[in-house]
């Protein structure tokens, strides 16, 4: 008799322990949707990769493009000690996913052609089905996959002079009759999940700003160890001289740039 | 077996639930709920106390002297918050994101000392879409996909022909090798790559011009089961704890 009170005794004091007298809940794995205002993913992308366009197309007429003009020089062996060069533009968009990897959010960017100078960044499987349709239509393809949430795919498009000339003249470069504003690659992001919200977009913005601004000063930082290093301040290569501009005025200048295409992605977020 | 085998049992078993029943109410009842955020100490404390108690396995070369809780961090919350969360998760699947005790070693985890920038084959790369079919058998996108502890192996992988699932398609115009790269892939000379080529690029060691030169297969699998590295002791990023 006394078995079965003991029991259900034992029974009654697990629950209590498991369920009735609860202390404070752990966080649950996704708590953004709780109240918050939904906006589409597709919004994200947009205004993220607005920034991202204007920052790689800055980057590669004002620093590579006019730097080159005034002795500056760029490589795929730049992080290489001892070597005095900095960033293509290709590598510092991969070094912004770097410094995109390195913070919680769980945004990623990714760099990929059918005609990459770096075999390692050809498209293939599904990928390239989608790539083709990027250059077919010279718009973005948005899709969703499992494992991997949200993906969007954005044309990179020949907007520089010097995208044309350096991928022309490149001697690993497997196409060499470029033309400006040719479909060179495309620009993939990823979001885990097929939902967000008002105020993750804008964290997300602004984490990529402060990415972005941390990629280019691991450019900067390099260029002080050169010889002769550049001066850093307020002014750009194009004034003809051996200077870059700081973290600073980079950033405020793509800002600038990119502030009505992401402004037009959030008003346009539903 | 006896009915009189069976009572015996079955008593030993309701009294130790009925025990386990006492200990859980008066824990239930005197022990003040912690909140979220502030319970570390709590969870470090439990995660030694395991760790006295836990047998280990052989160190990976460079990890020797490391503490069991340099990588396998306490889990978030009190242990009967972590147990609430895992029955509700169990019952009604109710998305808790949390490990009993300690929780599982992750890449964060690796990657607080042995991040740096110059990483030729950083994780995060293979988190890229196309290369979905390429993790399914070589998961490179995690740490623990090509490495493990308590073996005493620097890379858990038995083949060292794996560079195959990426570069099987490479070609290089100007190759600076006396036997050109698309010769090696064409015959299918993968053990050869990593004769050469430091996977992630942290030795101060130059891939070298001739065939003859490329480093054994052999002493890449002693270098993968926990030997002298091939590429040179030198290295460009020191592990935080090295």
């Amino acid at each position: 008799m006394i078995k079965p009170i003991l029991s259900a005794l034992a029974l009654v004091c697990l629950t209590v322990y498991f369920f009735v007298s609860a202390p404070a809940e752990l966080p649950k794995q996704d708590q953004s949707g709780s109240g918050a205002q939904a906006v589409s993913v597709e919004a994200l992308f947009q205004a993220v990769n607005s920034i991202n366009a204007h920052a790689r197309q800055i980057y590669t007429s004002e620093i590579v493009g006019a730097g080159k003009k005034v002795g500056l020089k760029f490589g795929e062996d730049w992080k290489e000690e001892g070597v005095e060069k900095g960033p293509l533009p290709a590598l510092f968009l991969r070094e912004l996913s770097s410094e995109l990897e390195k913070r919680p959010e769980p945004l990623g960017l990714y760099l990929g052609s059918d005609e990459p100078i770096n075999p390692s960044n050809l498209f293939k499987g599904d990928t390239a089905i989608d790539y083709k349709t990027v250059v077919a239509n010279r718009a973005p393809v948005f899709s969703e996959l499992a494992g991997y949430g949200s993906i969007a795919m954005f044309p990179d498009f020949a907007s520089a002079p010097a995208c044309v000339s350096c991928h022309n003249e490149h001697v690993d470069s497997p196409k060499t009759d470029w033309k400006l504003n040719d479909v060179m690659g495309a620009t993939t992001w990823t979001w885990p999940k097929t939902t967000t919200t008002a105020e993750e977009m804008r964290q997300i913005v602004r984490v990529e700003i402060e990415a972005l601004g941390d990629a280019y000063q691991n450019y900067l930082d390099k260029t002080a160890g050169f010889a002769t290093p550049p001066l850093v301040g307020d002014s750009w290569p194009r004034s003809g001289e051996f200077v870059l501009p700081s973290r600073e005025v980079y950033l405020s200048e793509v800002i600038k740039a990119s502030g009505s295409d992401a402004l037009l992605a959030f008003l346009e977020a539903k | 077996m006896s009915f009189k085998k069976i009572n015996l049992i079955s008593s030993v078993v309701a009294m130790l639930v009925f025990c386990a029943g006492i200990i859980a109410a008066y824990t239930a009842f005197t022990t003040q709920p912690q909140p979220i955020g502030s319970q570390k100490e709590a969870g470090s404390r439990v995660a030694v106390l395991i760790s006295q108690f836990h047998a280990r396995g052989e160190f990976v070369t460079g990890h020797e002297g490391l503490a069991c809780t340099d990588c396998h961090q306490a889990s978030a919350g009190s242990i009967r918050q972590q147990l609430q969360a895992i029955a509700k998760n169990s019952l009604f699947d109710a998305g808790y994101a949390v490990d009993f005790g300690f929780r599982k070693v992750s890449s964060q985890d690796c990657l607080a000392c042995h991040n740096r920038d110059n990483d030729r084959h950083p994780i995060h790369r293979f988190n890229e879409p196309r290369f979905i079919e390429v993790v399914k058998d070589l998961p490179a996108n995690q740490c623990l996909g090509c490495h493990s502890e308590h073996n005493g192996r620097t890379v858990k992988l038995d083949q060292i022909g794996f560079c195959k699932a990426c570069h099987s398609d490479l070609e290089i115009k100007n190759d600076p090798i006396d036997i050109s790269h698309s010769h090696l892939v064409k015959s299918e000379e993968w053990g050869s790559c990593l004769g050469c080529h430091d996977f992630h690029g942290n030795h101060r060691h130059k891939a070298p011009k001739l065939y003859q030169q490329v480093k054994s297969i052999s002493e890449i699998e002693d270098y993968f089961a926990g030997g002298i590295s091939p590429y040179g002791l030198d290295k460009k990023h020191v592990g935080m704890r090295e």
